[in-house]
């Protein structure tokens, strides 16, 4: 059975469209079939982070408008079959819409899928509503930056009140050195003020940003590509295994790597 | 600045946030009790006072306060 999982975060940055790119690129890898849908109508990036900006003809607004059917607008991933987005790349719409028209789209388009990953947009709006009632899975991403964990703070506390679910929770862009050195705050820290149960932990890695410019997806092997395998195996079989963002800044190695990072 | 009052300042700021709470659910909250209440006190809407407010834990805490002088009797109960 298909699982529809909604990305969400109330701050804008935290890297939502990133980590539903990169989670969706290792699933693919994994073998499952995988859709990407963005819901950021408006300031949407799905399209650009998975390289295929030029490779739209129609996009979920279209489908709306009723001026293609749903399938139509869907696009292969460059580089793996089982991946595929459904891009929006308008703002505006000349129906008015909400979630049950967004859900229908969902459900036309998802046979044989079997995860369907959404980007939502930032907020706590009405395109936040639409993305999150279109989904039975809700996972809340943040980084370890206060604003960040107050506003997934209001987005969980809103999910539990309004829709009755309990979000997991992914954080994203942790630096290893800082949470060792005690200048940032690690992963129990932010589990135990959010109260959501933690299936991912991120590092921040340069890598991440190259592959913005750049496009392509992540490195194989990567400290973030391994990272994502272990949301992906929580998802899938719920593992309940963490990346250890600290690990390379412990001991005496460690200790010296954290010196250098620190002067960079 | 260390991670210890980066904490309390996160503690603090999702108290104030949690502190927000809307009126209309203030109001629509006495109405309801009001309803359940009339049947066990002779009330009006002026004679309960709700506050809502948020603890050291960042829990919601519900303060009712109610005055009547009259209870109902156990007659009625059982009509009820």
């Amino acid at each position: 059975m298909v699982r529809r999982i909604v990305f969400t975060s109330g701050k804008g940055g935290v890297g939502k469209t990133t980590i539903v790119s990169s989670l969706g690129v290792v699933l693919a890898r994994k073998g499952y079939k995988v859709l990407l849908v963005d819901m950021d109508f408006g300031l949407n990036n799905l399209d650009v982070v998975m390289g295929v900006e030029n490779k739209i003809v129609y996009d979920i607004i279209d489908v709306i408008e009723e001026k293609c059917v749903a399938k139509q607008a869907l696009i292969q991933d460059f580089f793996e079959n089982n991946l595929f987005v459904l891009p929006s790349t308008r703002g505006y719409c000349k129906r008015k819409f909400g979630s049950q028209e967004l859900i229908k789209i969902i459900s036309e388009v998802e046979i044989g899928f079997d995860f369907v990953l959404i980007d939502c947009p930032a907020g706590i709006d009405g395109g936040f509503r639409r993305a999150v009632e279109c989904a039975g899975e809700h996972i809340v991403v943040t980084t370890p930056h206060i604003s960040a964990i107050r506003d997934a703070d209001k987005i969980v506390n809103c999910l539990i009140g309004n829709l009755g679910v309990s979000p997991k929770v992914v954080i994203n862009r942790i630096r290893g050195d800082l949470v060792v050195g005690d200048r940032m705050l690690g992963v129990d820290d932010i589990s135990e003020f959010l109260g959501g149960e933690v299936i991912g932990a991120v590092p921040e890695d340069d890598s991440v940003a190259l592959q913005l410019y750049f496009g392509g997806h992540i490195e194989k092997c990567s400290s973030v590509d391994d990272s994502l395998n272990m949301v992906a195996d929580n998802l899938i079989n719920g593992t309940g295994k963490l990346f250890d963002c600290t690990k390379k800044y412990k001991g005496f190695v460690g200790g010296i790597r954290r010196k250098i990072r620190g002067r960079v | 600045m260390n991670i210890v009052s980066c904490k309390d300042r996160l503690s603090k700021m999702s108290i104030m946030d949690k502190k927000e709470v809307p009126q209309r659910v203030n109001k629509i909250l006495k109405a309801e009790l009001l309803y359940v209440l009339k049947n066990f006190f002779d009330i009006s809407s002026e004679d309960i006072c709700l506050e809502i407010s948020v603890d050291k834990n960042r829990r919601y805490v519900l303060d009712v306060h109610m005055t009547s002088k009259n209870i109902k009797s156990i007659r009625s109960f059982a009509e009820v």
